[in-house]
């Protein structure tokens, strides 16, 4: 090893289209050092991995700019193999394991060790029987590197997650010339004592010289396991630091800090707060799957505009979809003094529960519909309106819909040829709006709105933010809503819950620091700097 | 709109309406010559010369074989051999035919009012026996249709035909046949002429008689003989009953009556014969140009599937019209498939609505449909009664078969339309054998011989075309099935309203998007339960319309079929697996009953060999099934 990096990425910067994702990145990794890659979601920290992969997603978006050095050579990673067999390894988030076979077989797969027998002599090499000893041999001695005591034979369906981690870990340290091997949030289906071993087993591999880069959002592992840390915020290198030089709080408010960029401009008017508890949660677990909630307690006054927020996976959309009945949940919870029976998604609809899901083309429209119709649905359906006709054959009252419909296209400026245009043909930005009139028509005492701003314009963002600030502060709606972008919740928002591991790690003020909110991203409380 | 169309567009609309233009103007033309003087005059003369050329024809004849037999007398005095003979004697006879055609086809003076007025009596004579004929055996017809014997020999017929289409593997049988069968069943061999009918015969006779003096006039060389054995050939070329202009024209073309025009009269005599195939090709061409220029709005407004089928539809009429098929009857065929096949297909509105996709098991719903019927009949019940009896009985049978299918559907989730097809496979076949065994007792039902229901059931003794016939009147010579129309957009009109409806609102909503309906609070299984109930009860409704109209139930393989009718009729409509409205329902079974209707028959016209046509036959309605198939993602949203 004469260079100094076994990994050296100089000046990445990526563009999709004209939107810039990696501005001027670099990231040097040595030989046997672990280095933690940092960032919240959409900080760029896939992007570099798939530059570092050669994924064809990269190449098919017009390539990257800046060098790539491996051992101190120029490189350029043309395709996933190609990154294999210069000895970069990948441990997935997601496991690409194939549940039929065994370990063995997962771990040797395309990599099988074979001899030759008389119909391969005669047809060539693809026919060559297995060496299943040998192999069997190389799987043993993966799995005791990786510290895991379970039959190489044992196949992968059925078996605890945790350990088709280490499986996949496994797999990896089997190939031969293992120079650099990328961890992508390994901890985050593992138990604390197995995310301890697999941190042991990190640091014994790094002891064989591999370097590893290791992406996590959690901070304290971070600490407990990294040499270097290399934070990206926004697409930009924040910072670089030895563990040594620094701290919990340096590296949560670094990975959060914005200081008061691109904060969406809205009036907070000063406003009454009423101190009726509109709706009291206790103890609420949603089994929704990838957002699972682990019992949370949380209070939301009448008249407030309750911000959630958390890294993607954490259980953020776990709370509306679980109150409104869409995922299976358990718990209590009150609305206004009444007790909420949950896993009915008419009654809290009945009673004055609206929402705007965070699936819009999923859950919250009807694609092959016109807008008038998407509007009025729920009202129809929930509380009997726009119905004319004695009550056996209740039937639309097309000009009542129309009327509705027209003037709420007004009023939230939904951009639409007319109001039985469909609303798969509307954009992202229109079709939130229509979301929005929705559940409007319902006229609900309480709205939940689930990542409004996700995948639509500037624009329509600041009008749909514009419209929940004014129904809140001008109607006195209850409003909660959950979002990823951290500085859209802390330019409306009254109050912010941070979400992290289905738990509320935190509940901040809209001013508090960035470090109370990146460890509150984390999972950790700011006092004292402590875990949960 | 229109500036955005190409320039190309502009030119190749314009030449090809310019080309409609100058048919359709050559065709009026046409038709004036045909309906002037000339035409009338030249047919006349035409046919005079037809009727001359005839009976030189004997002469002619006479002659050449007299001319053979001198070439072989001479061929055997001078010892020619055998293959020598035979050659020698036909070049004699070819040269004596042709110099005794060269002499005995110049008539002059065929406007000659004496012969004229002959062969115009000969006509009349004919015309009136013609007439009075047609007339006896329409009421011969009548008589015998009501009494019990033609209806054995006519099933007798039925099942034959059945039992053919059977090896085929189609079970469904084609109306054409079904017509030919009805007519060829009534026997003539009975029929008596009357004393009137006898005495017209024998005039034309007369008639003829009092033309050979003037045959004999033009062609002194006529014997008695011959004057006597042309009396078939000639009265063969004088009239045939129901002649129009274009088949006397033919008819009298066969005896080269053309060549006694000038070059331009004859071109003249050629336009006024082709004068409606030019409008027909003029029509075709203008609509080929309006469809040039308006592609692009047209295929936006009806997609392109709709687009292709309406081209096809149109083009088989016109093709119709080329090849002399009855356009009136065919509408009125295509009308009354329509609503014929019309409810069968809305069955698949509300399972495509409610989610569950193409309902292949609507023929659970048609065997509710077929027991009610069979009910009715058992009792001997007729007329609106039946029906009624049929409709109300057979929802109550398919209601409680459609709730039991839609919770075998409801927790096969995501497999409806394997289930579906084979639900509605295996109920057809279940059956088969139930059937045989069901305790019917009425001797119209069963066979003849042991027990077991038959396989067609003739509905003329019950309820058959009691919709068909209700207010049925004839435009235009289209007759119009009034009452079933009027049923089948009832039906429509019902779902239409229900589709409007809250609860309707909802089942849409759980079959488009479940997850959006689950959010609302609405119960998705239910939902897809009233979708397919409905659905199903629907189907049985269809099959009564569908058996009164055709005129005969069919059970055993019958109803086999009829989800693959109903369902590319829908998809053709432009709905998709997912997507549905009644207005597809209404396009669709209309395009797919005509382009069906109007192909078989036209295929029938075009190739006349038995086989083929039948060949074409399947080719056109499995190919318009696949077609339809293909479609079953359905449009773009738009």
């Amino acid at each position: 090893m004469s260079a100094e990096y076994v990994l050296e990425m100089r000046n990445i910067t990526k563009e999709y289209g004209q939107n810039a994702v990696l501005k001027n990145v670099t990231l040097r990794v040595k030989p046997g050092e672990i280095h933690a890659l940092l960032g919240e979601n959409g900080a760029g920290k896939s992007t570099l991995m798939n530059i570092l992969f050669g994924m064809p997603v990269i190449h098919t978006t017009g390539g990257y700019q800046g060098e790539l050095l491996l051992d101190g050579e120029t490189t350029r990673i043309l395709s996933p193999q190609h990154a294999m067999q210069q000895g970069i390894g990948m441990v997935h988030q997601e496991f690409m394991l194939i549940p039929g076979f065994t370990i063995t077989e997962n771990i040797k797969l395309n990599r099988e060790i074979s001899k030759p027998n008389i119909v391969s002599r005669i047809l060539g090499e693809d026919l060559e029987s297995l060496d299943m000893e040998a192999m069997r041999a190389d799987a043993r001695k993966a799995l005791g590197s990786v510290g895991i005591a379970i039959s190489e034979d044992t196949k992968i369906k059925g078996m605890p997650v945790g350990y088709m981690q280490f499986v996949e870990i496994a797999r990896e340290i089997d190939k031969s010339g293992i120079r650099l091997l990328v961890f992508d949030e390994p901890t985050a289906v593992l138990t604390e004592s197995e995310a301890n071993q697999l941190i042991a087993v990190m640091k014994d591999i790094a002891s064989r010289n591999i370097a590893i880069i290791f992406i996590t959002h959690r901070l304290d592992e971070v600490m407990q396991a990294a040499d270097t840390i290399t934070i990206l915020r926004d697409g930009k290198l924040a910072a670089v630091r030895e563990k040594k030089d620094t701290s919990l709080v340096e590296m949560a408010s670094l990975m959060i800090g914005r200081g008061d960029e691109g904060v969406i401009a809205i009036d907070a008017q000063a406003k009454t707060q009423k101190e009726q508890i509109a709706l009291k949660v206790r103890d609420l677990h949603v089994d929704m799957p990838g957002e699972a909630l682990h019992g949370i307690d949380i209070d939301v006054r009448e008249g407030e505009f309750l911000g959630i927020g958390g890294l993607a996976g954490q259980g953020k959309v776990g709370l509306p979809n679980g109150i409104m009945g869409l995922y299976p949940a358990r718990g209590e919870v009150e609305f206004f003094g009444e007790p909420l029976p949950l896993n009915d998604a008419k009654s809290s609809l009945k009673r004055g529960i609206a929402m705007v899901s965070e699936d819009r083309r999923g859950v919250g429209l009807l694609l092959d519909q016109p807008i008038e119709d998407n509007i009025v649905f729920n009202a129809m359906q929930v509380n009997g309106d726009f119905l004319v006709g004695p009550k056996f054959m209740q039937l639309r009252n097309g000009k009542q819909v129309r009327a509705f419909a027209t003037k709420m296209i007004k009023e939230l400026d939904i951009r639409c040829q007319s109001p039985t245009q469909h609303t798969g043909t509307l954009s992202g930005g229109n079709q939130q709006k229509v979301c929005v009139a929705s559940a409007l028509a319902l006229n609900p005492k309480f709205l939940f709105v689930s990542e409004p701003t996700r995948g639509i314009d500037i624009g329509a963002k600041h009008l749909v933010l514009e419209t929940l600030v004014r129904l809140n502060r001008e109607m006195g709606l209850t409003i909660v809503m959950v979002s990823s972008e951290l500085m859209e919740l802390r330019s409306v928002c009254d109050r912010i819950a941070i979400v992290a591991e289905g738990k509320i790690a935190d509940i901040l003020e809209p001013n508090s620091s960035d470090a109370s909110y990146g460890l509150a991203m984390s999972g950790l409380k700011a006092e004292g700097g402590e875990a949960l | 709109m229109k500036a955005k169309h190409s320039k190309g567009k502009w030119i190749a609309s314009g030449v090809v309406m310019l080309l409609a233009i100058v048919m359709v103007v050559g065709g009026i033309t046409g038709y004036a010559i045909r309906t002037g003087s000339f035409a009338t005059d030249g047919l006349h003369k035409m046919r005079n010369y037809a009727v001359l050329r005839t009976a030189a024809g004997a002469i002619i004849d006479d002659i050449a074989l007299e001319a053979k037999r001198v070439a072989r007398e001479y061929a055997d005095a001078n010892n020619y051999s055998r293959n020598q003979r035979a050659a020698y004697a036909s070049e004699k006879e070819a040269e004596a035919r042709q110099a005794a055609a060269a002499e005995f086809t110049q008539f002059n003076g065929l406007d000659d009012d004496g012969l004229d007025a002959r062969i115009l009596q000969v006509e009349n004579a004919q015309r009136v026996y013609a007439e009075q004929e047609a007339a006896e055996k329409e009421l011969y017809a009548m008589q015998v249709a009501q009494s019990a014997e033609a209806n054995v020999v006519l099933d007798e017929e039925l099942e034959t035909l059945i039992e053919g289409s059977e090896v085929e593997g189609e079970t469904v049988i084609d109306e054409a046949d079904l017509q030919e069968v009805t007519e060829q069943a009534i026997d003539y061999s009975a029929f008596v002429p009357s004393e009137f009918l006898k005495a017209l015969q024998a005039d034309i006779s007369v008639q003829y008689a009092s033309l050979q003096p003037e045959l004999l006039r033009y062609l002194p060389t006529l014997t008695e003989k011959m004057l006597k054995d042309l009396e078939k050939p000639i009265l063969a070329v004088t009239y045939e009953y129901g002649s129009d202009f274009e088949k006397q024209y033919d008819r009298y073309l066969e005896m080269d009556a053309l060549t006694i025009f000038s070059k331009a009269d004859q071109n003249r005599m050629q336009l006024a014969r082709r004068g409606d195939d030019l409008i027909t090709i003029g029509v075709g061409l203008f609509i080929l140009s309006l469809g040039i220029f308006f592609f692009k709005p047209m295929t936006a407004k009806l997609g392109m599937p709709r687009f292709v089928i309406l081209s096809f539809f149109v083009l088989l009429c016109l093709m119709a019209g080329l090849y002399g098929i009855s356009v009136p009857t065919m509408i009125g065929n295509v009308l009354k498939r329509t609503g014929m096949f019309g409810v069968l297909a809305l069955a698949m509105l509300p399972g495509i609505q409610s989610g569950i996709s193409l309902n292949m098991g609507m023929t659970a719903g048609i065997i509710g449909g077929l027991l009610s019927t069979l009910i009715a009949l058992e009792a001997n019940m007729t007329g609106w009664g039946a029906f009624a009896f049929s409709v109300v009985v057979g929802c109550l049978i398919a209601f409680p078969i459609g709730w039991l299918y839609s919770k075998l559907l409801n927790r096969l989730k995501g497999n409806e339309m394997t289930v579906s097809t084979y639900v509605g496979f295996s109920i057809v076949s279940l059956m088969s054998i139930a059937w045989m065994l069901l305790p019917f007792r009425n001797a119209k039902l069963t066979w003849a011989l042991g027990t077991g229901l038959r396989v067609m059931h003739n509905m003329s003794g019950s309820f058959g075309g009691i919709l068909n016939n209700f207010l049925s009147f004839k435009v235009l010579g289209v007759t119009v099935p009034t009452g079933l129309l009027l049923f089948f957009f009832l039906c429509c009109g019902l779902m239409w309203l229900f589709s409007r409806s809250k609860t309707g609102t909802a089942m849409i909503a759980a079959g488009s998007n479940p997850r959006f309906a689950e959010a609302a609070g609405i119960n998705v299984d239910r939902m897809r339960t009233i979708g397919t109930t409905i659905s199903t009860v629907i189907a049985a409704v269809g099959i009564i319309v569908y058996s009164q109209s055709f005129g005969f139930m069919q059970l055993y393989g019958g109803p086999r079929q009829m989800g693959f009718i109903a369902a590319s009729a829908i998809l053709i409509g432009g709905a998709s697996v997912s997507r549905a409205k009644v207005s597809n329902v209404i396009l669709g079974t209309f395009l797919f009953q005509g382009v069906l209707a109007l192909g078989i028959q036209v295929a029938n016209a075009a190739i006349a060999e038995g086989g083929l046509s039948e060949v074409m036959r399947i080719l056109i309605s499995n190919g318009i099934i696949l077609y339809a198939l293909t479609q079953s993602g359905g449009d773009s949203r738009g």
